[in-house]
């Protein structure tokens, strides 16, 4: 049978017509997000929004970028590398007070208190027990307020104890080898040190002061976004955050669902995982309006309060001044 | 004869070398005796450097033997006290350290060594230079630390290689006086090399003509002209007779060379 | 027409010239606010910090700290490059054996000794000072060898002839004669081992111009970061000036 000209164009119009119809809406309206995370805890919803779905469904591509510090994190949403990101509230704190308006605070993840911590080795039973010793921590980080705090708390001066910076993924083999006598890190560093025979966790967050008061650790995690990025693409924001305390909720919820998942991106061990997971307390979308105004906010302006008189910054910015709660 | 002749300084029995297909000397046989000033003549590139590198060690012969002193030279050795051409002295030491260097191998306290080079600095004219460094000597004085730097070693034999090529005319002839006056007050036995006719008659007591590559000694001839080789001397007509000698001789060993390195 | 060769003091009017044009154009830009002081600060900012930093004392602290360990570890690298350099370019043996081992040191950056020289020195002064170390050992070696090698042969004849044995020529020829040329091989080292101690403070350092600059960084100080740069350029130039003054009392002889 001879085809016509026009058969064979028409034929041609509904084919394309139905395999257009065909395509899945999302892939279609797909916004791109640059997220800069790590194997740290703060990151387990980002994570498991991707791993899970709920990011894709929501019409998000998520473009997972690791970061070794926050400071590093911080510089690539400042210069414009990375779009969301679950930052400590250190660096965060280090910019504001700098005035940089580039980001702004959107939610508030969890509440870890058990997940960092002091460990010692050979017995050392007070903070008192460290005068002469070595310590090891990350500078500029949430453990290294922790160290400042709890020297402080227990009547010792800051030259008294011997604080070393040591890169975290270096702290377990410098506690092993015994060339610090105490080592102050975050999961995972915190579970892998904590494991070494000798070694206990002489004090966590739940020893720090502004968390007695106030609930606050010495560094919590907030999720920041790069402003001009929020700017261009609000609804994705929105979208973004929707997808992200699903995950949170998963988190609280069924954390055995969740721990097989985020292993792939921590390495720990399912039992671990669990512990870790386990460990925080995460937020839902609907506590976020809360979080973001009231007593948790001044928390954090003490802290950064207390970052200036351990000279760790130069002033205390105005912290609400970054608060954006448009987007849950 | 195979042995070494104990009454000769230096004995060159058989010697040849060659580098790869290049053949520098062959067959030479010599023997030369305590106190002789020899000059060795000849055109570029016959061997004549090659010779006095294997007499001081510096390089072996592919064949045959020399014995300096009776004792045969199979590593460099400082009874035999080289005076090159572009002077070697060692930049970073005075005038006075480079010529006590040999001294201060031997072990020799600072003291008597530098009281040694005095002396021999004092010889070739170089008064109240002992601080000065190379660099601010001209050719002609750095020359002068050089002889009075192997001088003060006290060699057995002294071997200089065209030391004076790179001096102008004037500075030349003070030299080579002075060099005869050093060999007639130390007796000391000199090979000379050098490629002027003129100059091998001034100071040679005995010439040895070499021939172009392979190297060869072609003649042997005893330099009779009586000393002090003065103005008059140099006009006379002895002077002349073996002039011509050598330069018949020189020149049919020069075309050769050319013709041989024309092909 | 020949013209004048400029005056030496010409010369240094128009460096200082350019150095003050360069720091008002800078400090117009800033404080024209076209650049957020987070990613460039002011020279103004810079001095400032620098003021504050000399009154608490600390100002002093790293640069010394940081030039401890620049020295110790460039002084114990050449100590060992210059003999063991002689010793290499002259034996062709030697070398032979020492190759393959220079040829696997000589690409390592400085930064790739850091994990193996924390597990052998722990967190210590010693371990900084290795990072320096293994940093400038094998290219100081290497100029070593080149130098021992580009003495004159002739002066080495010399030497013989005047009854040096292999040692004496070692020690009294090729060790002056190849000077000049370490010397100058070593103003170079010194610059690398600068760059080497910025890496090794990047780990268990409590004070030097390292630290100052990665502490800085982390809590987005940019006038820190700029002053800690700064004051490693002013330093190198320092060493560099007595260098050059040993150097011209060293070699005399070549003026």
């Amino acid at each position: 049978m001879a085809f016509s000209r026009r058969v064979f164009l028409h034929t041609v119009a509904a084919g394309s017509a139905v395999a257009v119809a065909g395509m899945p809406l999302a892939a279609l309206a797909a916004t791109q997000v640059k997220y800069g995370g790590s194997a740290w805890l703060g990151h387990y919803p980002a994570y498991l929004a991707m791993t899970e779905g709920f990011l894709k469904e929501a019409g998000i591509e998520q473009d997972w970028q690791s970061f070794g510090t926050s400071s590093s994190r911080m510089s690539a949403v400042m210069s414009g590398g990375v779009d969301i990101a679950c930052t400590g509230i250190v660096s965060a704190l280090a910019l504001m007070a700098r005035g940089a308006k580039q980001f702004s605070v959107i939610a508030i993840p969890e509440n870890f208190g058990r997940v960092e911590g002091l460990m010692v080795r050979g017995g050392v039973k007070s903070i008192q027990e460290l005068k002469g010793k070595k310590v090891g921590v990350t500078f500029a980080s949430s453990a290294h307020l922790l160290v400042l705090d709890l020297i402080a708390k227990a009547g010792l001066k800051p030259d008294e104890v011997t604080v070393l910076n040591v890169p975290a993924p270096e702290l377990p083999a410098a506690m092993q080898a015994g060339q610090i006598d105490a080592a102050a890190a975050w999961t995972p560093q915190f579970d892998a040190i904590r494991k070494q025979p000798g070694v206990t966790v002489l004090a966590d967050d739940t020893q720090f002061s502004l968390y007695q008061s106030n609930k606050v650790t010495p560094g919590p995690d907030v999720l920041v976004v790069r402003r001009a990025f929020a700017e261009k693409n609000p609804e994705a924001v929105k979208a973004y955050l929707s997808a992200y305390f699903k995950a949170t909720a998963l988190l609280r919820d069924k954390p055995e669902q969740a721990a097989g998942p985020l292993s792939k991106l921590t390495n720990l061990s399912t039992e671990d995982q669990l512990a870790a997971v386990k460990g925080a307390d995460w937020y839902s979308q609907a506590q976020q309006a809360e979080l973001l105004k009231g007593p948790y906010i001044e928390g954090l302006q003490k802290l950064a309060e207390l970052l200036v008189s351990h000279k760790q910054i130069d002033k205390a910015p105005t912290v609400k001044e970054w608060i954006d709660t448009s987007f849950v | 004869m195979s042995q070494a002749d104990t009454s000769s300084m230096i004995s060159v029995q058989g010697i040849s070398k060659h580098y790869g297909d290049f053949q520098a000397l062959q067959h030479v046989d010599l023997e030369i005796a305590k106190g002789e000033f020899v000059v060795l003549l000849g055109a570029s590139g016959c061997g004549k450097s090659t010779l006095l590198n294997l007499v001081t060690g510096f390089d072996r012969p592919t064949g045959g033997r020399i014995f300096v002193n009776g004792r045969q030279v199979n590593k460099v050795d400082p009874h035999c006290g080289m005076v090159f051409q572009q002077y070697a002295l060692f930049p970073w030491l005075t005038v006075i350290d480079n010529v006590a260097f040999g001294l201060k191998m031997k072990g020799i306290s600072k003291a008597e060594r530098h009281k040694t080079a005095t002396h021999f600095i004092e010889m070739v004219g170089l008064k109240g230079f002992e601080h000065k460094y190379p660099n601010a000597l001209s050719g002609g004085m750095r020359q002068r630390v050089s002889i009075a730097r192997v001088l003060a070693n006290d060699p057995d034999v002294i071997l200089l290689d065209e030391p004076f090529a790179a001096l102008d005319a004037m500075t030349r002839q003070v030299l080579q006086d002075e060099l005869l006056q050093i060999y007639e007050k130390s007796k000391k036995t000199i090979i000379f090399i050098t490629h002027s006719i003129d100059e091998a008659l001034l100071l040679s007591t005995r010439m040895l003509i070499m021939s172009a590559r392979p190297g060869r000694v072609v003649t042997d001839m005893v330099n009779d002209l009586p000393m002090p080789r003065n103005a008059e001397v140099q006009l006379s007509p002895r002077y002349n007779e073996l002039k011509s000698q050598i330069w018949d001789t020189v020149q049919s060993e020069v075309m050769r060379s050319l013709k041989a390195t024309s092909h | 027409m020949i013209s004048k060769p400029p005056s030496r003091s010409a010369l240094l009017s128009t460096s200082a010239a350019s150095i003050i044009v360069f720091l008002a154009v800078w400090e117009l830009i800033c404080r024209a606010g076209w650049i957020d002081p987070i990613f460039l600060p002011p020279p103004s900012a810079v001095f400032a910090k620098a003021m504050g930093m000399a009154g608490e004392g600390t100002l002093i602290g790293n640069v010394l700290a940081s030039g401890r360990r620049v020295m110790i570890g460039f002084l114990a690298a050449t100590a060992v490059a210059i003999p063991l350099g002689i010793i290499l370019g002259t034996s062709t043996y030697a070398r032979a054996a020492f190759d393959p081992i220079l040829s696997f040191l000589r690409p390592l950056p400085s930064m790739s000794w850091i994990p193996l020289s924390l597990l052998w020195f722990g967190i210590t002064e010693t371990q900084k000072y290795s990072i320096v170390f293994m940093g400038t050992f094998a290219p100081a070696l290497v100029y070593v060898i080149e130098a021992t090698r580009n003495v004159d042969p002739l002066l080495i004849r010399a030497a013989q002839n005047l009854g040096a044995n292999r040692w004496q020529v070692m020690k009294e020829v090729i060790l002056p004669g190849s000077l000049p040329q370490i010397l100058s091989g070593m103003k170079v080292i010194l610059g690398l081992a600068w760059t080497c101690v910025i890496s090794a403070e990047l780990v268990a350092a409590r004070e030097g111009l390292g630290f100052l600059i990665m502490n800085g960084k982390e809590f987005f100080q940019t006038e820190v970061v700029v002053l800690g740069m700064l004051l490693i350029s002013i330093t190198v130039l320092v060493t560099d000036f007595v260098f050059r003054v040993l150097e011209n009392r060293v070699l005399r002889w070549q003026r």
